[in-house]
């Protein structure tokens, strides 16, 4: 297949590095992002004064409580007296962080640079977190009916249960999945072994969602080293390329959209899988990461990707596909319902894990298969933009 | 003209109240400051002091772990002198806002300053007056004077 974008270098990951995730770290937002940012330069071996540029992402400011927070924390992300750039598509940063790293290598601008993510969302203590989501409604036509965003997400979860017959067990076997893989991972903050009972029988907050069917409020910081083709060559035998990358954005109007298939995502993955030279996403896709910051959504997005038939992602559960001895092992890491949920760290995580996959590197996280290719993805701005990287041994 | 009167009114802001955290070299640091000590952070690699601490060192990027007590005196690096209150109301007294730093340490606090105006010069020498009651904040540190 034709590649869809002109690209001057090719571009590796060489390095990844996470903190904890945990609901109140005691360190603050600089230096979240200096341990995992520490981590990634000594998995690359490389220290800060060998980083061209740093490419940083992290949700709304509204959360650590402190405006132009990528100014604030660049000093941690190791960007004081170098080209930084910190970008910011909602949920969907985490993965939009290394697209935007991609660019600066694949331009030939950098040859390596750090990628980091932040979240410190137990800062905004007063009501909660969520109320950070107060504004983000069209002031005419919903903010004087005082939405909250799981509304939103209910009335999509709900559209998609209704239109593909899924069941609340089925979609509770995601969070069971996801969960017990986290007991797996050390960074994670709500890995356990629930049953489905337990996420039907947790308390109901938004119908059809209950309280286990949602990821944690989270504070974290994950990063990576991004790094041209020759400079992946000297530094390491093993270099992950990355091979796609995506990223589209659907109509800023939740109720524009079909809620029970997400084209944002369908149009972002198919950038990214031409990019990538994929033509059969389920055959070539060796693990996925998906974005679940509730559970239907791993489903939801493993239709989206084209990773699971239209409706199928359910019975796939169901089956074992997605479990980590699947023949798609999904969210080995845990992901969002396991490891937790700093929105820009967690999908950063997720590009991470695929990395430590891909390597052989993801201790007793590792997926049986041998993985060759692997993809993660998350999701954001108004829920409406798609975030994609393909990468590949 | 159009009449653009506001149709909706929304005045409630997202968060009310922040709980920030110091970090773990931090808040060694306030509770320092609340048994009234200043420390700096001191870099085992590079030997950099600086404040405020952190667990990294802004100049090498290594891990931070010790704190040092600075014994000498601070010095006024710069000041001005604030007439209106944060509304834009006329202050019945002026009040000195100084740049303070301590010698071969890296950054510098912004605080309070106040003594004898005479003295008052960019290099005066300054001491930190604590306040009775602590809690373990900067402004346990209710100013510096000029000495
Ligand atoms: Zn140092």
């Amino acid at each position: 297949m034709k590649m869809n974008v002109y690209v001057k270098k090719r571009v590796a990951v060489v390095g990844a590095g996470l903190t904890l995730f945990r609901r109140r770290m005691l360190e603050t937002p600089q230096e979240l992002a200096w341990i995992a940012a520490k981590r990634a330069l000594d998995q690359a071996g490389l220290e800060l004064k060998d980083i061209d540029c740093v490419v940083s992402g992290s949700a709304p400011d509204a959360f650590d409580g402190v405006h132009l927070k990528g100014e604030y924390y660049s000093e941690g992300a190791g960007a004081i007296g170098k080209p930084h750039l910190r970008v910011y598509v909602g949920g969907g940063t985490g993965v939009f962080v290394p697209i935007a790293a991609w660019w600066h290598v694949a331009s030939g601008l950098c040859r390596r640079v750090l990628v980091v993510a932040e979240e410190k969302m137990s800062s905004a203590a007063d009501p909660h977190p969520q109320a950070v989501f107060r504004h983000i409604w069209d002031p005419i036509t919903e903010k004087p009916l005082n939405p909250n965003l799981i509304w939103i997400f209910a009335l999509e979860m709900h559209r998609y249960m209704h239109k593909c017959r899924v069941s609340k067990e089925d979609i509770a076997l995601v969070s069971v999945k996801n969960k017990r893989n986290a007991l797996d991972n050390p960074y994670a903050q709500a890995g356990a072994n629930i049953t489905v009972e337990d996420v039907l029988k947790s308390e109901l907050l938004v119908y059809p969602v209950n309280r286990l069917d949602i990821s944690p409020v989270s504070d974290g910081a994950a990063a990576l080293v991004m790094v041209s083709e020759e400079w992946a060559r000297r530094l390491t035998d093993t270099p992950i390329w990355v091979e796609g990358i995506g990223y589209t954005l659907d109509t800023s109007y939740w109720t524009n959209r079909e809620l029970s298939f997400p084209v944002y995502l369908k149009n972002a993955a198919e950038m990214a899988y031409k990019m990538a030279g994929i033509e059969r996403p389920m055959k070539e896709i060796d693990v996925a990461e998906p974005y679940d910051p509730f559970d239907y959504k791993e489903l939801h997005h493993l239709e989206g990707l084209g990773l699971a038939p239209r409706c199928g992602a359910a019975e796939m559960t169901r089956e074992g596909v997605t479990q980590r001895d699947g023949d798609l092992p999904v969210c080995p890491s845990g992901g969002l319902l396991g490891v937790g949920n700093p929105i820009a760290a967690a999908g950063l995580m997720k590009v991470a894990e695929i990395f430590w996959q891909l390597r052989g590197e993801a201790g007793k996280r590792q997926v049986k298969k041998d993985a060759v290719t692997g993809l993660a993805q998350a999701w954001g701005d108004l829920m409406q933009v798609g975030t994609v990287v393909i990468m590949r041994r | 003209m159009r009449d653009v009167k506001p149709q909706i009114r929304e005045i409630e802001m997202e968060i009310k109240a922040y709980h920030y955290t110091p970090g773990p070299l931090g808040l060694r640091w306030l509770e320092g400051i609340k048994k009234g000590i200043i420390m700096a952070a001191k870099c085992r690699k590079c030997g950099n002091i600086f404040i405020p601490p952190k667990i990294y060192c802004p100049k090498c990027f290594s891990e931070v772990e010790d704190l040092v007590e600075l014994r000498e005196k601070p010095y006024l690096a710069s000041y001005t002198i604030i007439y209106r209150d944060f509304n834009g109301e006329r202050l019945s007294t002026p009040v000195i806002v100084g740049l303070v730093r301590f010698k071969g340490v890296d950054g510098g606090l912004i605080h309070y300053i106040e003594g004898p105006v005479e003295k008052l010069a960019i290099g005066a020498s300054l001491e930190p007056v604590f306040r009775s009651e602590r809690r373990g904040s900067i402004t346990d540190i209710e100013h510096f004077r000029l000495v």
